[in-house]
Formats: C-alpha cells, sequence, structure tokens
C-alpha cells in the first residue's frame, strides 16, 4: 500500500512585481458592474416616480389609468376634463359615474360659456345612449 | 380612435368597478371617493358605497408576523381607516342600509373618524359627524358635535345645536312633535350602540360644557336641550345656576318663557319649584297656544298636587266673561260665558279634540289655578256629560254640590259612589219639617234602589243616620236611645211628629221604638187616637195592630177600653194583638179575674175564624191562674180548646195549635203530646208534619235537661245536708 503526497501549490519566485490579469476581462467586468447599477436606479427612479405620482396626485392617475384602460380618446379626455371643471369635480368621477358624466352633459348644454364642440358633448351622449 | 371611444361609453359601471379594482389603492379610494361625490343616481351611490366599505374593512395582524409583514398590515389599517372616514364624509348621501353597515364598521374605530371629520374642509363631511352621532347614538360623538357649535359655518353650528336636542329627546324619549317647532322630525336610531359610556352622562358632560359657552355660540336649541334634561333628570339641576344674570340661566328663562313648543309647557310646570327659573315657568303656562300646548299639559295634571306648584299654579288668574243673549221663547234669559284669548285652559269648544287623559286631568287644573265662578263652570259644565266615565267622575268631584245629587244616579259606579260619598258628608240631620230634609229623604228613599250595591248600601246607612224611623235595624235603636237620652224633648217631638203625619210603615217603627224604649206612656194619647179612627180612610190596619200591641203595656183605663174595643176589630191581626195587650195588661194590673169577665171573653173568642186569633186566646186562656171553681173548671176547657185546634180540619189552625202547645207547659206523656205525636206521623199536610215533629223533639230535649236540673239539685241538697 502506498500513499500519494498532496498536490503542493505551485512555486512562486518573488521578484515584486505585481500579478497581471487579462485587461480587457476586467473592462467588461467594470461595464457590466456600471450597466445593472444603471440600470437599478433607473428601475428606483422610476419606480419612486410613479409612487409619488400615485401619492400626490391619486386622483389624476387614476382618471388617465381608467382612461387608457377604457380607450378614450385624446380629444374625449381633454373633454372630460373640461366637463369636471366645469361641475367642480375631480375628471375621475366622471369616468366612475355616469350618472355624474351625464349630469355634467346637461350642465354643459346649458351653459352658454361652457366654449365645448357640440359634436364632443353629441358624441359623448350618443355612446351613453347607446348603452 | 374615435370609434374605439364610442364603444367605451356603454361600459356598465361593474364594468368600471372592476378596472378601479385593478388600481393601486389610493387611486382606487380616491377616484370611489370623487365618484361618491358627484353620483346621483342612488344606485350608483349604493355600488360605490359598498366598494369603499370593503376598502374601510381592517385587515387582521398576525401576532407571529415578521417586522416586515406587521408593517405592511399596519399600512393596510391605515388605509382603511383613511377609507372609512371617506365613507363617513358621504354620510349625506348614503342609504339607510349603507348608513347601518357604516356604523357596523366603524363601531370601535371612532377616533380615526372624528380626528378626520371635525376638521374636514368640506361642510357635508362635518355635517356627517352630526348626523352620525345622531343616527348611532354613540357617546363618543357627542363631544365632537359640541365642539361643533363653534364651527364657522352657520348651517353646521345649528345642525350642532339640533343634534344634541334631538339626542336629548331621544334620550328622554319624547315624542319629537312635541319639540315642534323647535326640532323638525328626528331619524330614527340605526345602531344601539355597545357604550361603555352612559349616553345621559355624555350629554349633561357635553350639554354642561355648551350651555356655559352660551355667549360664543347662542344656540336656543342647546338651551330647549338643558332645559329637557333639567325638567326631567335630578341629576342635571348643576346645568342651571341659581344666579339670574347668568348668561346661561337668562337663556334657559327665555327659551322656557317663549318657547312655542308644547314640551315647553310641560317643563315649565316641573321647574315651577326651581329658584331662578319659576317667574319664567309661571310665565310659560299662564299662556297656551295650541291644542297640543294644552293636551300635553294637562296629562300632567297630577304633578299640580304638588304643595310648591300648586301655590306657585295659584299665582295665575283665570277669569271669565259673561254676556247676555238674547232671552229664549219661554223668556229666559242664557248666559255666553267666554274665556280669553290663549287661556292656560280649553274651554268646550276644545274638549273633543283633547285626548280623555287630558280632559280628566281638567278639574286638578281648575283647582290649581285662580279661577272664578264663570270660569270654573265654563271649564267644568262641558265635563259634566263627557262620555268617557273617569272624565264625569274627576269634573263631578269638582262641580258645584247642587248637581251632586245627579251625579248618585249615575251610570257608572265609582262616579256615583263618589257623588253618594260628597252626597253623605254634606247631608246633616235636620228638622224633619224643613224642605231639605224631606230632599234628602226622597233623594235617599230612591237611592235605596240604585243599581249599584254600593251606593244601596250608603243610602241605606244615610237613612238610618238621618231619620231614626227609617229603619228597623239595631243601629237605629241606638240611635234613637241616644237621641232619647240627650234631648229627650226634641225626640218625643219628633216621636208624636211622625205618629200623626208619618206614612204606614214609619209610625209602625216609631212605635216599634218607642215600645223598646218604655216610652209608650208618652204617646198614649197618640196611640188611642190611632186606635180609635182606625176606621178611617187613611190608617193602616197594621198600624192599628201595633198601637194596640203597645197599648198592651199600659194599664190605664182608656187603654183598656180600647184594647178591649179592638176585640171586634174586622182586622184579624188587630183582633190578634188586641188579645195579646189584653192579656198583658190584666198581669200587669195583677188582676185576679175574679169575675171570671176575661175568662168569658177569651173563651167567645177560642172559636174565632181566624187561626191567629184563636191562638192567641187559648194562649191567654192557659195563661189565666185557676178559676175560683176549681182546676176541673179550667184545664178541661182551655186543653180541649187546644186538642179542638190541633183536631182542626183548617191546617193553619193546626199549625197554630202547634205554636200554642209549644209555648204550655206540656209535657211528655201528657195527653196533648199524643196529639201531637199523632199529628206528626199521621196529618195529610207536610208543613204541619214537620212542625209537630220540631216540637216533640223540642220537649224531649227540654225535659232531659229538666231532669238533670232536677238530680242536680237532689245531690246539692244531699251533699248540704251531710248525706252520702
Amino acid at each position: 500500500m502506498t500513499t500519494r503526497a498532496p498536490n503542493p501549490e505551485p512555486l512562486r519566485l518573488i521578484t515584486g512585481e505585481t500579478v497581471g490579469g487579462d485587461p480587457a476581462r476586467e473592462f467588461w467586468l467594470l461595464v457590466g458592474v456600471l450597466a445593472v447599477l444603471f440600470l437599478f436606479s433607473t428601475l428606483g427612479a422610476m419606480f419612486l416616480w410613479w409612487r409619488r405620482t400615485v401619492t400626490t396626485d391619486a386622483g389624476d392617475f387614476a382618471f388617465r389609468a381608467l382612461a387608457r384602460r377604457l380607450g378614450i380618446a385624446r380629444q374625449d379626455r381633454s373633454v372630460i376634463r373640461r366637463l369636471a371643471q366645469l361641475r367642480g369635480s375631480a375628471p375621475v368621477a366622471l369616468l366612475v359615474s355616469p350618472s355624474a358624466l351625464r349630469d355634467a352633459i346637461e350642465a354643459c348644454r346649458h351653459n352658454k360659456e361652457a366654449n365645448l364642440d357640440r359634436d364632443s358633448l353629441d358624441r359623448l351622449m350618443h355612446s351613453l345612449a347607446t348603452g | 380612435m374615435r370609434q374605439k371611444s364610442a364603444v367605451m361609453m356603454p361600459e356598465s359601471l361593474e364594468h368600471r368597478v372592476a378596472l378601479i379594482r385593478s388600481l393601486p389603492i389610493r387611486p382606487r379610494r380616491a377616484a370611489i371617493d370623487t365618484a361618491l361625490a358627484a353620483a346621483s343616481d342612488p344606485e350608483e351611490i349604493e355600488r360605490l358605497a359598498i366598494e369603499l366599505l370593503e376598502l374601510s374593512v381592517r385587515p387582521g395582524v398576525k401576532t407571529k408576523a415578521g417586522p416586515w409583514a406587521r408593517r405592511g398590515a399596519y399600512r393596510r389599517q391605515l388605509d382603511a381607516d383613511i377609507a372609512l372616514s371617506l365613507l363617513c364624509s358621504h354620510w349625506g348621501s348614503l342609504s339607510p342600509a349603507a348608513r347601518l353597515h357604516t356604523l357596523g364598521v366603524a363601531n370601535g374605530r371612532w377616533t380615526g373618524v372624528i380626528r378626520d371629520l371635525v376638521q374636514h374642509e368640506h361642510t357635508n363631511a362635518r355635517l356627517a359627524l352630526c348626523g352620525m352621532a345622531l343616527a348611532s347614538g354613540e357617546p363618543a360623538l357627542y363631544e365632537p358635535v359640541g365642539e361643533l357649535l363653534e364651527d364657522e359655518e352657520a348651517s353646521i353650528h345649528r345642525a350642532a345645536g339640533v343634534t344634541l336636542l334631538s339626542l336629548v329627546a331621544l334620550e328622554l324619549e319624547l315624542d319629537p312633535a312635541t319639540l315642534a317647532p323647535d326640532l323638525g322630525p328626528i331619524d330614527q336610531q340605526c345602531l344601539i350602540p355597545d357604550a361603555e359610556v352612559q349616553p345621559r352622562q355624555a350629554l349633561l358632560s357635553v350639554l354642561r360644557s355648551a350651555i356655559t359657552r352660551y355667549g360664543e355660540h347662542q344656540q336656543r336649541s342647546i338651551a330647549l336641550a338643558c332645559l329637557l334634561l333639567i325638567a326631567h333628570d335630578s341629576h342635571a339641576h348643576a346645568l342651571a345656576s341659581n344666579r339670574v344674570d347668568h348668561a346661561a340661566t337668562q337663556a334657559l328663562r327665555g327659551v322656557l318663557r317663549w318657547s312655542r313648543a308644547p314640551i315647553t309647557r310641560v317643563c315649565a310646570l316641573r321647574l315651577l319649584g326651581h329658584d331662578a327659573l319659576s317667574d319664567a315657568a309661571v310665565n310659560r303656562l299662564s299662556r297656551a297656544h295650541d291644542l297640543a300646548d294644552h293636551d300635553l299639559t294637562l296629562r300632567q295634571g297630577h304633578l299640580t298636587l304638588n304643595p310648591t306648584r300648586h301655590a306657585h299654579l295659584g299665582k295665575i288668574e283665570v277669569r271669565a266673561r259673561s254676556t247676555t243673549l238674547a232671552p229664549d221663547a219661554d223668556g229666559t234669559e242664557r248666559l255666553r260665558i267666554t274665556l280669553p284669548k290663549e287661556c292656560p285652559l280649553p274651554d268646550g269648544s276644545w274638549l273633543s279634540a283633547l285626548s280623555p287623559q287630558a280632559r280628566r286631568q281638567i278639574p286638578r287644573w281648575v283647582a290649581a289655578f285662580d279661577t272664578d265662578e264663570l270660569a270654573t263652570r265654563a271649564l267644568l259644565d262641558p265635563l259634566l256629560g263627557d262620555d268617557d266615565e273617569l272624565t264625569r267622575l274627576m269634573a263631578s268631584r269638582g262641580a258645584n254640590a247642587r248637581t251632586t245629587t245627579d251625579f248618585c244616579f249615575d251610570a257608572c259606579e265609582p262616579i256615583a259612589r263618589g257623588a253618594m260619598t260628597r252626597f253623605s258628608f254634606h247631608a246633616a240631620a235636620q228638622d224633619p219639617t224643613t224642605p231639605t230634609h224631606r230632599r234628602q229623604m226622597d233623594t235617599l228613599s230612591k237611592l235605596v234602589r240604585s243599581p249599584h250595591a254600593s251606593v244601596r248600601r250608603m243610602a241605606r246607612e244615610d237613612l238610618t243616620r238621618l231619620d231614626p224611623w227609617a229603619s228597623d235595624s239595631s243601629q237605629t235603636s241606638l240611635i234613637a236611645r241616644r237621641r232619647m237620652a240627650d234631648e229627650p224633648e226634641a225626640f218625643l217631638v219628633d216621636l208624636r211628629h211622625v205618629l200623626m203625619s208619618g206614612s204606614a210603615l214609619t209610625r209602625i217603627r216609631a212605635i216599634g221604638i218607642a215600645r223598646r224604649l218604655g216610652i209608650t206612656d208618652q204617646i198614649e194619647s197618640l196611640l188611642l187616637s190611632l186606635v180609635t179612627q182606625s176606621h178611617g180612610p187613611n190608617v193602616d190596619e197594621r198600624v192599628v195592630a201595633s198601637s194596640v200591641s203597645a197599648l198592651g203595656s199600659l194599664c190605664t183605663p182608656n187603654a183598656r177600653q180600647t184594647v178591649r174595643m179592638v176585640l171586634r176589630h174586622p182586622d184579624p191581626r188587630a183582633r190578634a194583638n188586641a188579645v195579646e195587650a189584653m192579656s198583658k195588661q190584666e198581669r200587669l194590673a195583677g188582676l185576679t179575674d175574679e169575675d171570671n169577665s176575661l175568662r168569658s171573653t177569651l173563651t167567645e173568642l177560642r172559636g174565632d175564624s181566624h187561626q191567629r186569633v184563636r191562638a192567641n186566646a187559648v194562649h191567654a186562656l192557659m195563661a189565666l191562674p185557676e178559676p175560683k171553681g176549681g182546676a176541673a173548671l179550667y184545664t178541661p176547657s182551655a186543653s180541649s180548646a187546644l186538642i179542638a185546634m190541633l183536631r182542626d180540619e183548617r191546617a193553619p189552625h193546626r199549625v197554630s195549635g202547634l205554636w200554642v202547645a209549644e209555648r204550655s207547659a206540656v209535657t211528655h206523656g201528657s195527653a196533648l203530646v199524643s196529639h201531637v205525636q199523632s199529628l206528626a206521623e199521621m196529618d195529610p199536610d207536610r208543613g204541619v208534619r214537620n212542625r209537630a215533629h220540631g216540637l216533640i223533639h223540642r220537649i224531649e230535649v227540654r225535659q232531659r235537661l229538666q231532669s238533670t236540673k232536677l238530680t242536680v239539685t237532689a245531690d246539692n241538697s244531699r251533699a248540704s245536708a251531710g248525706q252520702p
């Protein structure tokens, strides 16, 4: 029975010079780290922006989110915002409540200072009527 | 894009709610909150309220959860509290069902809701606090409502005052109609709170604070609320200062004096004893504005019996005016009595509209106020004919004494009994010759036939008390005996008056009383005249019979002669009594009938056709002493007469014979007893048989008693003689 001696570390001569790696590899490593940091900071910033938006103007956020999900055209959104402004309520309220929107349109028809396009109102009314 | 937009609008509310649910919590809450504020359709409001209610439910926190999980749970609880506050701020537009659910969710979480609502920028949100306090009755909400009394918005501090007043009304279970016009209808409570603090204590605390700040908010409803509590709760007296110049006291006095709410008049009645409020209370009580004002206060008539209140009410004068109307067809003048405007008591025109409970109390109020004769008539006379029995009863108590007799005949027993009691109280024994006495006697003689047992009994007692000749009772004899002892002259005058002019029954009773008192000698002449005038048309035979009996105790020649004269009277009762009286006179005079005149008269009468005369004659014969001729002459004659009676074919004569046999010294084994035994066994009449049986039994008992007595006497005599 024979025993093998453990594999010893390779012998190196101490000369005082640093041991050098592959420069290209180190560069790409650095780029990768920076890219990850950038990505995370961007995502964090987006999250903070989103959160601030949700927190500070929850109503507007809800309006935009609902309008988007309901597929409301840009010009219709502005009509709804104008109606809400005239009525003194939040725009999202008109999106959520059909009766509020109907009342707002009726009130706007009788308000000469509304400066709203009649076609837009008719279109909204038509869409209500078909419902 | 336009086409796409047009497709969007028909989407249902449910679809939009589903879209909202996908939003983060804050936008979702904001969307529902603003939509609730803007929506006008009740169904939409209901649906959105449910959605917000769902957000208001607090999630639980696991005790073993980690710190991050706990923090998240606490954040969700905070979001739920905000949602609850938002939901509560829409209280005014919520349906009753949604309100009930809201109160259910909010129970125990009021601190956050109150903090958010008290300083909410929107008026409706602050008003919601008042609505919730009223609907829930939650004591935790009273304090913030009290704070709203100093709100800048007029509608808010007015609502806060009305809310507290409504809470007091609910706490005291008062009808809101009695607080009109100061308070409208109150929303029904939705939830009975499981409060740690007693609602009344919380109300007292808030109102104590509110009334001290009266100068700042000047809410009349707060003063009225305090007044209600002071009047109905003895613990609330601290709400009113005894200093008249205090602002709060001034407010209370002002409300008490000038409020037209009917309940304030009741408060005035209750607060008559309060030092600082009594004069305002008197002022309020001296005016009544409408039917409700009258009705509510009149119902509390029992409170007027309190001496302090009674003294204060006596300051209020009620004066009526009379106007002479045109005379009737028969020339009778009529008076119209009118009460002044806003009179504290209602006149006849209000009566039909008043409740029975109010009408019943009017007599108490009449007695409490300083009411003149005319006003009393105007107020009470219409009540005397009221359909309600208790009203008549109360009115009859306060009515004029002249109408008392009428009420003795009322169909309602309590009324008749009450009137009878008053009648008895006022009726006094008077000279029988006076018209008053005659009226009393007439009334009483009718009342003894009253359908009510209690009235009949009282009438009989009164008759006895007022007229000793009116009945045969032992009480009558006692009264007569006392009168004879106290005032013999007056009593004899009365007695003679009755014998001369009384009815037949009264005369008979008077004769009976005279016999019992042993004063027949005082009225001998009257008795003689009654007997001698016995053939007149107006003389009753019963009076003659009674008079003859009374004469039996007199041995004067006139009496004896008169009695003998009556022996030939056509009335058998008079003849029978005359036989008795004659026998008695002979005994009293100690006459021995030496000339056998009495015996011959009695012997003649033993064959009378009437059994009573015959029995008396036989009985008297048997009681006579032995005649001069010896026993042989006496005994067969009387005994044979008695045996002849017992053998008579007429049953009444046989019965009378038994009566005589019982009173004679009949002994067992004698010939008479054998006749009685044969009657007991064989008489065809059942009544005779029964009487005969009874007589035999009594004879046996009597003989046993006699033999026992004889034995005892013999033993005693032997014992006294020393024999064994």
